[in-house]
């Protein structure tokens, strides 16, 4: 055992100037995202009632799945397969999955990401998000733009840019490197100003350093209007959030309901629980997306995501949505309905 | 022009062809990602005995996990945590035992719990409430300085754990915690460098599981599975390698060569090496 002694006596050496080597690529919301998170935590909604949504009636995922690999220029050299209820479609280096009810891909393009690795950069220069952003649109605009079709009132927009990081030790001198090898920017849609949260309604798309698309995965519906709902404050939301996380946790909730923040600085994190704090709520239309499986109506919702943290360190991640309606429909593929138990 | 031949056909012709293609693909891809038998163990806790942990929403996520991965690999046990601490660790009965649900006794080890890192250490929540080595936590957990993984028994060639923390890296501490269990020969490890998300959305299980099945790389099968499930998850895949080229190389094991690819243990080792998502 005695190279294990010696390269965990060297890690541990070189464990300070670890921490000093540099940034880290910054993985988070855009400013727009975390100002509607702030928004959402004080207020909730602009708006005093909004529209429930439906998905509308599926495309032929066959003709989507032929017209992306069309548009991305694959050639014919190809298989069909399905996977479930998915259309598969595979090449010698690439992969297309096309959810069943046409309205969500995920295409992965094995040849480019190979070439990842080799590419990588130091971490201070991952791709900013600005040119993240201008990138994934111009991918849109030239590849998508059959799937990623906007309809009155509707936006697409940046909500953050994330990235892969890459690392490694040689344990015989100590040395550690760092990298950045991906670059990834996810787009929503937001219908006359408020914003669809869930996994539907997104756009994302992973470059490499020499900005080949490695990957697109998206979920783009069309929308259908249906009846609307009054939607309860920001107060009421709160106490829906800590209902639920301390029912996902078993943790009783604080006596008190979560306060609802001022307008001076930063708002979260939120106490929910003794241990539990919320970090995120971000309020709109929820779609869970179709590549979750589960068909359900577009509710006014909030998406959240808590943290519980013992005195031992131990940490957990809570992340789910509740329904915004002051009257919601209860849904079978959205469990905070069930459990919130009103109609 | 397959593409366009089949754009162009009826949609019953169309939809028949696609079937056949499909079958015959399937017969590849279940042939690509099961080159030899990978035998699966699972063990997931959602619930801690006495609180001693908050509840989290994992079964779900473990029930999708091995709907998807036994279409074309066996999974010998799906077990709780209960009295689990001793199956983790190097030398104890239970390490191989497939019977207890030993890690040691399959080749590939998927998990669900709580996970922490405190120091030199990575830690996994068991579900009792005390046990003896709990090294100060609040309630049982099995401790990656315990664990040798892949020099017994079946000798484990995977170890994925949907955990937050465990898979740490930023502080360069990574081997301290990891060296003695990826030592034993495990020749890769998923986990979250930070928080992973908990929810009744079950997405990472199946999402892992189809793309394995695809025989994309286990390491992008993790990263993508998870990132994707919620996008605020922080994933990350851990390996080993002779030296620096040949981790970056090792990183790319499928299910289709994990069987195959050599055995790095103790001194063989030269270089570790990690990706992250966020």
């Amino acid at each position: 055992m005695k190279s294990k002694n010696l390269s965990l006596v060297a890690s541990a050496m070189l464990a300070a100037s670890v921490v000093m080597a540099g940034s880290i690529a910054s993985a988070e919301d855009l400013p727009q995202t975390k100002a509607h998170q702030q928004f959402s935590v004080r207020q909730g909604f602009s708006e005093s009632t909004l529209t429930v949504l439906q998905r509308a009636a599926a495309l032929d995922q066959n003709k989507v799945g032929a017209a992306l690999v069309e548009q991305l220029q694959k050639g014919n050299a190809y298989q069909a397969s399905k996977d479930g209820s998915k259309l598969r479609l595979a090449g010698k280096e690439w992969s297309l999955e096309v959810a069943s009810d046409g309205a969500a891909a995920d295409y992965h393009d094995q040849a480019v990401e190979a070439r990842a690795h080799s590419l990588a950069k130091p971490l201070s220069q991952e791709m900013p998000a600005a040119e993240l952003e201008q990138k994934g649109r111009a991918f849109i605009s030239s590849k998508l733009a059959s799937q990623i079709v906007l309809g009155t009132g509707e936006q697409l927009i940046a909500v953050r840019a994330d990235y892969r990081t890459e690392g490694g030790q040689d344990l015989a001198t100590g040395e550690i490197t760092h990298a950045v090898s991906g670059n990834r920017i996810v787009f929503g849609r937001t219908l006359n100003g408020v914003p669809v949260v869930g996994n539907g309604s997104k756009v994302i798309i992973t470059f490499t350093n020499d900005g080949s698309v490695e990957s697109f995965r998206y979920d783009w519906p069309k929308y259908q209007a249906g009846t609307s709902q009054q939607v309860v404050d920001a107060g009421q939301i709160l106490t829906r959030v800590q209902t639920v996380v301390g029912a996902h946790s078993d943790v009783a909730a604080a006596t008190s309901n979560a306060p609802v923040a001022n307008s001076e600085g930063d708002a979260y994190p939120v106490a929910l629980t003794p241990n539990t704090q919320l970090q995120t709520l971000d309020c709109g239309y929820y779609d869970a997306g179709s590549l979750a499986g589960k068909s359900q109506t577009v509710q006014p919702g909030c998406t959240y995501l808590a943290v519980s943290q013992d005195s031992n360190g131990m940490r957990a991640g809570y992340a789910g949505a509740v329904p915004a309606g002051a009257q919601f429909t209860a849904d079978a593929g959205w469990s905070e309905t069930k459990l919130l138990g009103r109609k | 022009m397959k593409g366009t031949f089949l754009s162009s056909l009826s949609g019953a012709v169309r939809n028949a062809l696609l079937l056949m293609a499909g079958i015959a693909m399937l017969t590849i891809f279940s042939s690509s990602a099961s080159a030899a038998t990978i035998h699966f163990g699972v063990r997931c806790e959602d619930t801690f005995q006495n609180n001693w942990a908050p509840n989290i929403d994992v079964y779900g996520e473990c029930d999708n996990f091995i709907s998807e991965i036994e279409t074309i690999q066996p999974v010998d046990f799906y077990f709780n945590l209960q009295g689990a601490q001793l199956d983790f660790y190097y030398g104890q009965p239970g390490e191989t035992c497939k019977a207890c649900g030993g890690v040691d006794s399959v080749d590939f080890f998927y998990m669900s719990t709580h996970g922490g890192v405190s120091g030199d250490q990575a830690v996994y929540a068991m579900w009792d409430a005390s046990c003896p080595g709990d090294a100060g936590w609040g309630g049982c957990i099995a401790q990656t300085p315990s664990m040798r993984i892949g020099s017994s028994g079946k000798q484990a060639k995977a170890l994925a754990t949907f955990s937050c923390d465990t898979f740490e890296n930023s502080d360069g501490l990574f081997w301290n915690r990891w060296g003695s269990a990826f030592s034993g020969g495990l020749k890769v490890g998923v986990g979250g460098h930070d928080l992973l998300y908990t929810s009744n959305d079950t997405q990472a299980g199946t999402n892992f599981a189809t793309y394995l099945v695809e025989n994309v790389s286990i390491g992008s099968s993790w990263l993508n599975a998870v990132y994707y499930a919620n996008n605020s998850n922080n994933p990350t895949v851990a390996n080993t390698g002779a030296n620096s080229t040949d981790c970056w190389n090792r990183q790319g094991v499928t299910l289709g060569n994990l069987m195959s690819e050599n055995v790095l243990r103790d001194g063989a080792i030269g270089y570790y090496c990690w990706t992250n998502w966020n």
